[in-house]
């Protein structure tokens, strides 16, 4: 039982990661990130870990991918056709992870199970987990954290250097 | 159509599984969800559960459809649907002419025709997320469904919900899975490839993404009330019992709950922002393009989402079960009792339906800047305000 309904998670993350490299069109794509991350999520909820698979449901798929299929509609959808031999490389690389993710099928409930015992994870109560991820996140992690926030900063700033049009060509459209 | 409902049920029972599997509600009822997965009659019994919970949501989404024809009839001055009947059904003496006085059989010739119209399948449509659409509108909602507790009972002195699955992040499931119901109107939008769905779907993306931020901050203060004596702050459970017998968080946290109430307008697509939908401008918005029983799942799906949302805002703000503030169904009375509070319930969630429809057909629809304007402008720093508030109530 709980081996299938792992093979059935596996199946949705795996194919979503396969869908996204293959699917011609952003929304596609997009929408086959959505069940890969749903697959990961129960995959999170089959170790014991609610708290964050639920979050991740939330964040990503509930608000971060709604907000990437809105640009995509904005600014249109591409149909770039994808060449064979990326199709061809990608398709390697895709069954090379999931032969090592598939042909090892790890007990997880049980590893939850023995995590719990051993009193690592701490209490159970949702609100003990929030705390730990509250005292990891701005506590012990804090210089990680503000890292990645700088650097996700960084990246919004070019992309917006990127899409912004130069003010030379403008004025050279502007005087044509 | 068969397809559609095949694909429902796929979709939902591997969710469900997922939920049920989930070992939870340590606080409340330990031991009542962590079975062991081969034991297939504790299984058999799950699925019955939810196929009742899936049943409820259902038959309150097609009563409120005759109930939105009623209202909306009062409202204006009409009677609303009071002809149609079943003839065998009519020669009932007192009942049958209740019945179709009170418009209940429109209900079977609305879904008969649904059902019986041809199913169309344009030619300019992407037609895997065409036939998806309407499906993963409707299946996050009758998911979200098994976590709502819709009552209490006593076991050797200890309170127990009647859910299906009492799982410890219950909150944070209903509002995760809740959330992707927006992907089956994005998809109907995108897939149809014309205009005016197309539009309506933007709107519809910018406006949960403007508006789910609300939500969550008017839960925050809410989790934080339960947190101060219960354990799992975040089981929709713990939040019902802690408004028993004290004050319901409508009344301790008044502008909370109409941030809430606002922000579930938004996520249902209700007037006054229905602006996916928009009639007067978009044709029908993103279900332009559909019809038969694919725009009959749309119709359920809007109606289940106003049933599954209205019972969340009772659990959180509304008292869930507790007939009336500071008071609650003695737990002498034993059964009794527990009926009591699953009646108190529905009652309730009778109550909100009706509410979703006064308003409806009584305030005009938002622009879609002014939709904007508000969420941005005005409700997420009042949230925000809210927030920082109970914090600081809190913690002196």
């Amino acid at each position: 039982m709980e081996a299938a309904v792992y093979y059935v998670f596996l199946a949705m993350t795996l194919g979503g990661a396969l869908g996204v490299l293959l699917t011609p069109g952003y929304v596609g794509a997009a929408m086959s990130m959505l069940a890969s991350m749903l697959g990961v999520a129960g995959l999170m909820l089959m170790m014991g870990a609610y708290f964050p698979a639920f979050v991740m449901i939330s964040v990503y798929a509930g608000a971060v991918l709604v907000l990437f299929v809105f640009v995509v509609m904005l600014v249109g959808d591409a149909h770039e056709p994808v060449r064979l031999w990326r199709k061809f490389a990608f398709l390697v690389l895709w069954a090379a992870a999931g032969a090592v993710v598939g042909l090892y099928a790890p007990e997880m409930s049980s590893w939850a199970e023995s995590k719990l015992a051993s009193g690592v994870s701490g209490s159970s109560g949702a609100l003990e987990v929030a705390k730990n991820y509250g005292y990891a996140m701005f506590k012990n992690n804090m210089l990680a954290f503000q890292i990645s926030g700088l650097l996700l900063l960084a990246a919004m700033v070019g992309v917006i250097a990127v899409a912004k049009e130069p003010a030379v060509r403008k004025r050279r459209r502007e005087m044509v | 159509m068969g397809v559609e409902v095949f694909m429902t049920n796929i979709l939902l029972n591997s969710l469900a599984l997922a939920a049920a599997g989930v070992p939870g509600g340590a606080a409340a009822a330990p031991g009542a969800v962590s079975t062991p997965a081969c034991d297939w009659v504790e299984l058999l019994l799950r699925v019955l559960f939810s196929l009742v919970a899936i049943i409820v949501v259902m038959s309150f989404a097609g009563l409120s459809v005759v109930a939105e024809r009623k209202v909306c009839a009062y409202i204006q001055g009409r009677y609303g649907p009071n002809r149609t009947a079943i003839p065998w059904v009519l020669a009932v003496p007192v009942l049958g002419k209740f019945l179709q006085r009170a418009g209940l059989m429109q209900l079977v010739a609305d879904g008969l025709k649904f059902l019986f119209k041809e199913d169309p399948l344009p030619a300019h449509v992407n037609k895997v997320w065409y036939v998806a659409a309407p499906v993963i509108s409707l299946a996050p909602v009758l998911v979200v469904a098994c976590v709502i507790p819709f009552g209490v009972y006593w076991s050797n002195g200890a309170a127990m919900p009647l859910s299906v699955a009492n799982i410890d992040v219950g909150l944070l499931f209903a509002l995760a899975v809740g959330a992707l119901g927006v992907y089956g109107t994005i998809m109907a939008a995108w897939s149809s490839n014309s205009k005016f769905p197309y539009i309506g779907g933007m709107r519809a993306c910018a406006q949960v993404i403007s508006y789910e931020l609300t939500m969550a901050l008017a839960v925050l203060p809410v989790v934080m009330f339960v947190a101060r004596d219960a354990e799992s702050p975040l089981n929709l459970f713990e939040i019902g019992r802690a408004q028993s017998a004290s004050a319901w968080f409508c009344l301790a946290q008044p502008l909370g709950a109409l941030l809430f109430l606002i922000a579930l307008f938004v996520e249902t697509n209700r007037l006054p922002f229905d602006i996916a939908e928009s009639e007067t401008d978009l044709v029908s918005g993103f279900h332009t393009e559909y019809g038969s029983f694919k725009f009959g799942l749309f119709y359920v799906g809007e109606y289940g989402h106003m049933v599954v949302g209205s019972a969340l805002f009772i659990t959180l703000f509304l008292g869930a079960w507790n007939p009336l503030p500071w008071l609650a169904w003695p737990e002498e009375w034993g059964a009794v009792a527990a009926v009591l509070s699953v009646l108190t319930f529905l009652v309730k969630i009778a109550a909100m339906l009706f509410f979703f429809i006064w308003i409806r057909w009584t305030l005009p629809r938002f622009r879609y800047d002014q939709a904007m304007n508000l969420g941005w402008r005005a409700l997420l720093p009042l949230g925000v305000a809210n927030l920082v508030f109970y914090m600081l109530w809190l913690g002196f």
